[in-house]
């Protein structure tokens, strides 16, 4: 299903799945006997993000979002499925990304700490993709570039001298925006971008983000485990628990109203400024190991609503509304 | 906050805490005055930075040198615990106050198992036979929601998930019955189903045990929660102080107000994050007058220059020069 079938999509991925070897060596497995063992980090994941939109994806650490963003941005290989980029001209696949294409899409990471040279000046870590892609070539033009990326991102124009470690933690996140930007980017991938950030910082980075998309018609793909932040940021939203996708669909539809049960046991835990003292519906058990996960629907352990057919069949994706819900209770 | 010190499980008077530096003595911690009552929750917020891990390390005798205690008075129970030497703390830390960090696979020993862990602490607190204090490791363990404890054990910390993990530190601060815990962060590790689950054990155990406890962490929900009273600090000091309900429902401080608007909400979308300009200044860069008046939006002439106690206001206490009058 496209999430939006007026607007073109940007980015459709389909089938993803990703997969690592963590057998013992061969010569190991044939003195001990011991098995292959496969964690199947990402299974099956189909979405596609309209032009200008942002597509939250929200689990717990373990469910595969990271690793969903780095096959999106060619980081990694995916063992099969694949992903294709629509940047208005021809549909080219992640594996084979011209040049052009690469340079449209830019990620940003958790930890603005290492994500920067400590060695290099800001102004030359922003002026190298400047550089890369032949954008700019003159040492002056580079200049004024570098000097109108940071009043961008709202950081002075004279701090371009100056190292990472003379900034906090989000004037770096601003710097690493700044950076994405320079490459004249469409498509941004954001991997848990506020997440070492403090509260009232995270609301200034996430103002920008804003300000930009609105401004440059910038798509993300916005990746955290904080359902507020996803909940204000996206305009779909996609919720993984073990490598699958169990719920997506337009963020006030799955908030409103969360079909998969998994997502609803995650919005009644999740603490609220405005309960107080009061702790909500403990979830019973904990996220099982991806290297075993339980047969059938892997949220069956765990289910309030658990049926038979649940232990031994994995559910489909079915369309249910205007979304798309993996259950055999949406199925019917 | 008017009873007499000796009916408080903690009395933080006056606590400040100095780093000697190059640029003179720099104060982490200014002038800050709390009390805990038994089986009370006394939550400790603000941004990384502010000085609350910082307050539970003075608490516990465990601040790094060269940073010392240059004045105030903390006592447990009545007793002053600032001035006692090396020895004598380690007789308070553990046996009367518990501590509960933030990643629970570096609080716990990987080579020892965990009854081996639990047991060792037990004997040192409390005279008992190895059985003896077998028997209590499993009671602690059953108490703090392991399932299958008696199976678990003998199991080592890997064997456990990180909220498993935080559950056999929880059951290690608890071992000796502590008069007071310290929780840092205790559930940021860990994810947001396991987060519930550890917080419901540790309000739990608080109110039947009757140990007072003092949770630190930068998370409001967790706070909202949890604590049945709540400190805003901000650059080294309390800015705001009382029953949680009137602090996170209705802040009063310009800065507990930024503070919690910042937080993203759940129940309606909006057009743009409500922000507070600015960072947190660093330590030895604090302003004069109230700290935070370059970022307040509504500062007076008086914030620059003369700094605002805190003084009751209504159900909560708040240093700020707004309606002091």
């Amino acid at each position: 299903m496209t999430l939006d079938p007026a607007q073109p999509s940007l980015i459709a991925v389909k089938g993803l799945s990703k997969q690592f070897d963590l057998s013992p060596p061969w010569w190991a497995r044939l003195l001990t006997g011991a098995q292959r063992r496969v964690l199947k980090a990402v299974d099956d994941v189909t979405f596609d993000i309209p032009r200008g939109k942002t597509l939250g994806l929200v689990g717990e650490s373990g469910c595969g979002k990271s690793t969903v963003a780095r096959c999106v941005t060619n980081l990694m290989v995916p063992t099969s499925g694949r992903v294709d980029f629509n940047f208005g001209g021809a549909v080219e696949p992640s594996t084979a990304l011209s040049p052009e294409g690469r340079r449209k899409v830019q990620m940003i990471f958790q930890d603005p700490y290492s994500s920067l040279n400590p060695r290099w000046p800001i102004s030359k870590t922003i002026a190298e993709p400047l550089k890369v892609f032949g954008l700019k070539t003159s040492r002056a033009e580079i200049r004024d570039e570098v000097r109108l990326l940071l009043e961008t991102v709202g950081l002075h124009a004279d701090d371009a001298h100056k190292y990472p470690h003379q900034f906090s933690g989000g004037q770096r996140q601003r710097i690493c925006i700044a950076r994405a930007l320079a490459c004249r980017s469409e498509f941004l991938v954001l991997d848990e971008p506020t997440s070492a950030l403090d509260v009232s910082v995270q609301a200034q980075i996430l103002n920008v983000m804003l300000e930009l998309q609105a401004r440059l018609h910038l798509t993300f793909l916005f990746i955290s485990h904080d359902l507020s932040v996803i909940f204000q940021m996206s305009d779909y939203v996609g919720v993984m628990y073990l490598g699958r996708l169990v719920e997506i669909g337009p963020t006030a539809e799955v908030f409103r109203r969360p079909r998969h049960p998994y997502t609803q046991l995650l919005l009644q835990t999740v603490p609220r400024t405005n309960l107080v003292g009061q702790i909500r519906a403990p979830l019973s058990g904990e996220v099982p190991s991806p290297i075993k996960p339980p047969g059938g629907c892997s949220f069956h352990p765990r289910c309030p609503h658990v049926m038979d057919v649940c232990r031994s069949v994995a559910p489909k994706q079915t369309q249910s509304g205007a979304e798309l819900v993996a259950c055999h209770l949406a199925a019917g | 906050m008017t009873a007499s010190p000796a009916g408080h499980a903690l009395s933080v008077r006056n606590l400040s805490v100095e780093f000697p530096s190059g640029r003179g003595r720099l104060l982490a911690i200014d002038d800050v005055s709390f009390d805990v009552a038994p089986g009370e929750i006394l939550g400790l917020v603000g941004e990384s930075g502010a000085g609350k891990s910082l307050t539970g390390s003075a608490i516990i005798g465990l601040i790094e040198p060269p940073g010392r205690i240059a004045s105030g008075e903390i006592l447990l129970a009545g007793r002053r615990i600032d001035n006692l030497d090396d020895t004598q703390m380690r007789h308070v830390r553990g046996r009367e106050i518990g501590m509960i960090f933030q990643d629970p696979r570096t609080s716990l020993n990987p080579l020892f198992t965990v009854s081996r862990q639990l047991t060792d602490t037990i004997r040192e607190h409390r005279p008992m036979s190895a059985t003896a204090a077998r028997q209590e490791a499993l009671r602690l363990l059953e108490m703090v929601g392991i399932p299958a404890a008696a199976q678990r054990l003998d199991s080592y910390p890997h064997e456990f998930s990180g909220g498993m993990c935080q559950r056999v530190v929880i059951a290690l601060a608890l071992a000796a019955g502590p008069r007071l815990i310290i929780a840092d962060e205790p559930t940021t590790a860990l994810d947001v189903s396991t987060q519930a689950q550890i917080m419901k054990v540790m309000k739990d155990l608080c109110k039947s045990s009757g140990s007072a406890m003092m949770l630190i962490t930068h998370s409001m929900g967790v706070i909202a929660a949890l604590a049945d009273r709540v400190a805003v600090m901000y650059a080294g000091r309390i800015v705001e102080i009382g029953p949680v309900a009137d602090v996170i429902l209705h802040p009063r401080h310009p800065y507990s107000k930024g503070l919690i608007a910042s937080i993203p909400s759940l129940e309606q979308k909006m057009a743009r994050f409500s922000q507070i300009d600015g960072a947190m200044p660093r330590l030895g860069r604090w302003p004069g007058g109230c700290s935070f008046h370059p970022r307040c939006p509504s500062r007076m002439d008086v914030c620059s220059t003369v700094r605002p106690e805190l003084t009751e206001k209504g159900n909560a206490m708040m240093a700020c020069w707004l309606d002091a009058s």
